[in-house]
């Protein structure tokens, strides 16, 4: 059996930890979709079990790397060529004012969630059509629901049928 | 309406052991057990809070994605007994007060149910808030509704405003709600005493299917079973039990559970001298935690407070004495038997109560004790069928066929 777990809010790690290392004791594949790596980061996942980084995935996305591109790299840039000589140091000083109190408020509140609202859905669909076919996703916690919701809505690019869900795995008999 | 055995019997729930949580509901997973042979047919909604961080608008996001997946996703389990298991997750914003996670509990079983009620004549939810109160939104004409009660942080519910007047709706719609013990009885009769008469004492049902191979030879091995955080007293046991190993270098505890004192319980036994001592195997299996009891020797609960301790009556089912405190449920839930099951200590902040508990535990070990006659006297009072056929009894106001 081919199984997704989305587990992209990683509040439910325990689970997604017990249930994807039951798959692949099974014989099964199991494949883990994150949000974030970092949660994760203590997890003891069963090495047989494929973890994707989806906000890595999201993070190379073209608006994305325009966003970094026009927030980040062309000011650092203009930051550099301007703080020569005597100017290098107000310019440092400048520099990390302007890193502190706009790039990183406006990349926190501004494309992060924009990246996650308008351009994950595309590359989880990607992702899930490119590792699938899958017999059954697993929804494995709140924040995840709204992009299971939208791959049941939008169904799953070369499949033909779409896969199960659920929202735990189950232990045989409960 | 059905009798017994033709019935349609619903159970809707909180607390269920599941992947993420193993321990947490496994008395509804027994009552269910016990239960469900008696009845024609037995369904569980398992009613599970996801909890998460969220902004209102992911927060609106997650809610209608759930509800709009609960259909798709919704899948029916065996259970034990025969019974069907339906694990239903409920997004709850962290942070989400009694009575508008009792609301959302109540939507997401509509959004599950397709709108249609719950199938049973008899709903039998678990905990007033928020089980007792979706399911009175969800009951179909002419069903019945039982609640049971065992939530120890009951007088935090009580005490908001909201929540205790959903309490109150469900008091005063249900046909009997059922405390696990007098400390609950007694609360809910006094924050509702037009309701009193509804109220009764129902416990929790334990199995004695499993008992010890070898009879307890020693007191030397402690086991502690269930949360490690302040309110259970762990942190003193701890404490207590390092002033008896200094006094017997053989004594060794297991502490299972997990709990935000998991780390500075590591930290104080080294600090002790006790590390090499003390093992924390953190949260296990309910079958994991019955194989420990059989190869311990004292069950030792230093709580502050319970409403049933169905701990020491599964390590009495096991074999195991006991040493635990008078804290609300053991005292009642050993009545008449304690000399025979172990020892009942007072509640105290000083270590060396507990301590002192031990060693006259100790003392009168083993011919002070008669752990075969209380594990009698326990069947009889909390074994399946006993508890199985209250609940019919409840039910249909007859005994089980």
């Amino acid at each position: 059996m081919r199984v997704l777990f989305l587990a992209l809010g990683a509040t439910r790690r325990r689970a997604v930890v017990e249930e994807s290392a039951r798959v692949v004791a099974a014989g099964g594949d199991a494949v883990v979709l994150l949000g974030s790596a970092q949660p994760w980061a203590r997890e003891d996942l069963d090495p047989r079990v494929r973890l994707v980084d989806l906000g890595e995935l999201t993070a190379h996305t073209r608006p994305v790397r325009w966003a970094q591109a026009l927030l980040v790299r062309l000011p650092r840039r203009a930051a550099r060529l301007a703080g020569r000589g005597r100017l290098r140091e107000p310019m440092g000083r400048a520099w990390r004012a302007y890193e502190r109190g706009v790039a990183q408020p406006v990349h926190r509140r501004l494309v992060a969630p924009a990246s996650v609202r308008w351009w994950r859905g595309p590359v989880l669909r990607r992702e899930v059509a490119a590792r699938g076919p899958f017999d059954l996703i697993v929804v494995a916690d709140p924040l995840s629901m709204p992009d299971a919701a939208r791959l049941l809505r939008h169904g799953v690019a070369g499949s033909r049928r779409s896969p199960r869900l659920a929202f735990v795995l189950g232990l045989g008999c409960e | 309406m059905a009798q017994g055995s033709d019935a349609d019997v619903t159970v809707v729930t909180p607390w269920y052991p599941s992947a993420q949580l193993p321990f947490r509901g496994s008395f509804v997973q027994a009552m269910v057990e016990a239960v469900a042979p008696t009845v024609r047919r037995l369904s569980v909604y398992h009613c599970d809070d996801w909890v998460s961080r969220m902004t209102p608008r992911q927060d609106a996001e997650v809610t209608a994605a759930a509800h709009a997946l609960s259909g798709a996703a919704r899948q029916v389990r065996p259970g034990p007994g025969g019974a069907e298991v339906v694990h239903l997750p409920v997004p709850i914003p962290a942070g989400t007060g009694y009575a508008d996670n009792a609301r959302r509990h109540a939507a997401m079983l509509r959004a599950v149910l397709g709108g249609t009620p719950l199938a049973g004549e008899v709903v039998h939810a678990h905990v007033g808030l928020p089980s007792g109160w979706a399911a009175l939104h969800n009951l179909r004409p002419g069903a019945r509704l039982f609640v049971t009660e065992h939530a120890s942080f009951l007088p935090l519910i009580l005490a908001d405003a909201d929540a205790r007047a959903r309490y109150g709706e469900v008091l005063a719609r249900c046909t009997a709600l059922f405390a696990v013990g007098d400390g609950v009885l007694d609360l809910l009769a006094g924050t509702f005493p037009r309701h009193a008469d509804r109220i009764r004492l129902m416990p929790n049902p334990v199995s004695f299917a499993a008992g010890r191979q070898t009879p307890v030879r020693s007191l030397e091995r402690w086991l502690y079973v269930g949360s490690l955080k302040v309110e259970k007293g762990v942190d003193l046991l701890l404490e207590a039990f390092a002033q008896c190993w200094a006094e017997d270098a053989a004594l060794r505890l297991t502490l299972v559970g997990e709990g935000p004192l998991d780390g500075p319980l590591r930290a104080r036994a080294a600090a002790l001298g006790v590390a090499d001592a003390v093992v924390l195997t953190g949260a296990v299996t309910p079958p994991e935690a019955l194989r420990l009891m059989r190869e311990h020797d004292l069950l030792v609960h230093n709580s502050r407070s319970e409403t049933f301790g169905m701990v020491v009556v599964e390590a009495l089912a096991a074999g195991l004495p006991v040493l635990v405190t008078r804290c609300g449920g053991p005292e009642r839930t050993l009545a008449g038997i304690e000399y025979a099951a172990g020892g009942l200590v007072e509640v105290d902040d000083d270590p060396a109560t507990f301590a002192a508990g031990y060693r006259r535990l100790r003392a009168r070990f083993p011919e002070g004790l008669d752990l075969a006659y209380a594990r009698e006297a326990l069947a009889a009072r909390y074994g399946y069928p006993a508890v199985a056929a209250a609940h019919h009894e409840a039910w249909f106001g007859s005994t089980p066929v």
